[in-house]
């Protein structure tokens, strides 16, 4: 009788410590997006940093939470995607991720008046958590959703965002689809390689 | 004589050209030859999305989240479309040439407080509208923190110059107009308009905007019969509604800059944007 009562208190206690010691993913995730925020902002309001020490510094610590490749593979849809060589696909990802990476650090200055808060944090799917934010400005809130996966590597990265509820994929897939259907692939790449985003002429890190 | 020429000049070079060993093409075109070529495209393509899929997972489920609304967007009813196209561009250089230098311009007379006042002012004006549309989506808590915020931003916040409701509540605004309560009925959304300066909209939207017109105080500024645009008092009543746009954006100068600069086509970018965060306001 003493063994099995043995047996019960050692399992239940192991079950026990299981379950106290697994935190859910989203939570991890949530914590973690906090802390990047908290990182964020004081490198953004960090008077000392010129303009381009800064935003090297935000593309380093932001940038290994987003999968640059995923989203540009995203950004065509199937059809289009299939029909590109294996050259083309990497010129087009790597024009893509140069370009989202340019475009973000360009508008680094939105932020500077605004406060965000990460308020929640759901797994939409087994492999998927979405993170959302609220972007609180003088006037109004904002919701910003970041979508995460889970890499096959087991790592949590971005592959979307969406900002009151204008997904960066959908909108980039919509205009580049159409754009094709009166252009050649060849010509929207010139496109994206040569017109300008302001300000920022500096070569950024792929 | 001219035309004998032009066919000897032709053949000459049809005959040169099949006579050159370096313009054959190397493999036979034949119907076998074409399968085989397919085949070796097809499992070229079939070694890439392997690899593609060994490093993201399920492609396919990835692409599944977006083909609704990429469906949606390849097929938009849109029989406006040189007319939006171009209208876009003539309100997209007003943006940047005239309203955005004028908008600097209004910040260094008005601080910012002061546009902070104004916008309040306008959202606490938007009440009736939001509220009927609230109970029209039978959304009867959020009419009654619209209730609470309009009573609240009056009287504490003196006329809805100030958001007291938000600042110190946290009572959060729950805005409804008419295009969203259509919208939430299961009204499509109609063919894409883009009207001068107040930009891209859609048919249920426009007719929600003149359906909201009747409950908006802005346009009751001055006594009226009816609601047509074109009526002298409501042209005043434009003008406030174009002010107060105007004054809002002023408060975050030099954002549609930012926000068109990835465009590599404007119309369509603004047009699915519009589109998508409509459906979000809808959904919610």
């Amino acid at each position: 009788m003493q063994v099995f009562f043995k047996l019960f208190m050692i399992l239940s206690l192991s079950f026990s410590s299981l379950l106290l010691a697994e935190q859910p993913q989203e939570e991890i995730l949530k914590e973690m997006m906090i802390k990047k925020s908290d990182v964020f902002f004081s490198i953004l309001n960090n008077k000392e940093l010129d303009d381009k020490t800064r935003r090297a510094q935000v593309l380093d610590e932001v940038g290994p939470l987003f999968d640059f490749k995923l989203m540009s593979r995203l950004a065509l849809n199937k059809k289009i995607w299939k029909s590109l060589s294996k050259e083309e696909r990497h010129e087009f990802s790597e024009v893509f991720i140069s370009r989202i990476q340019k475009s973000y650090l360009s508008k680094l200055d939105i932020f500077a008046d605004v406060e965000i808060q990460i308020s929640e944090a759901v797994r939409v799917k087994k492999k998927r958590i979405e993170i959302t934010a609220l972007i609180k400005t003088k006037t109004d809130v904002k919701k910003l959703v970041y979508k995460f996966y889970l890499k096959k590597n087991a790592e949590w990265l971005i592959y979307d965002i969406s900002v009151v509820g204008v997904s960066f994929l959908q909108s980039y897939r919509a205009q580049y689809s159409a754009y094709l259907k009166e252009h050649s692939f060849t010509e929207l790449l010139e496109k994206l390689k040569n017109s300008d985003i302001a300000e920022d002429d500096d070569k950024v890190k792929v | 004589m001219a035309y004998f020429l032009i066919i000897v000049l032709l053949t000459s070079t049809l005959f040169s050209s099949s006579e050159n060993p370096k313009k054959l093409p190397k493999v036979k075109d034949t119907p076998a030859a074409r399968i085989n070529l397919l085949l070796q495209e097809k499992e070229k393509q079939e070694a890439l999305h392997a690899e593609e899929e060994e490093e993201f997972g399920d492609l396919d489920e990835f692409d599944d989240e977006f083909a609704e609304h990429d469906k949606e967007m390849d097929e938009i009813f849109d029989p406006l479309y040189p007319y939006n196209n171009w209208m876009t561009g003539v309100n997209h250089s007003l943006m940047l040439n005239i309203v955005e230098p004028m908008s600097t311009g209004y910040g260094y007379v008005v601080p910012e407080g002061g546009r902070e006042g104004i916008n309040n002012f306008f959202n606490n004006l938007y009440y009736p509208v939001s509220l009927v549309n609230n109970i029209l989506q039978l959304e009867f808590v959020d009419s009654c923190t619209e209730t609470a915020r309009f009573l609240i931003n009056t009287t504490v916040g003196l006329l809805g110059f100030f958001d007291p409701a938000s600042a110190w509540f946290g009572i959060e605004p729950q805005v409804e107009d008419l295009g969203q309560t259509l919208g939430s009925y299961g009204v499509g959304s109609g063919f894409p308009i883009v009207l001068p300066f107040f930009g891209q909209k859609n048919l249920r939207d426009l007719a929600g905007n003149l359906g909201d017109g009747f409950v908006d105080p802005i346009y009751y500024v001055e006594n009226r019969g009816y609601n047509l645009v074109g009526e002298d008092q409501n042209l005043i009543s434009i003008g406030i509604a174009g002010y107060d746009n105007f004054n809002e954006y002023s408060l975050t100068p030099g954002a549609y800059q930012k926000l068109t600069e990835d465009a590599v086509d404007l119309y369509p970018f603004l047009r699915d944007a519009y589109e998508q965060h409509r459906k979000q306001l809808i959904k919610e």
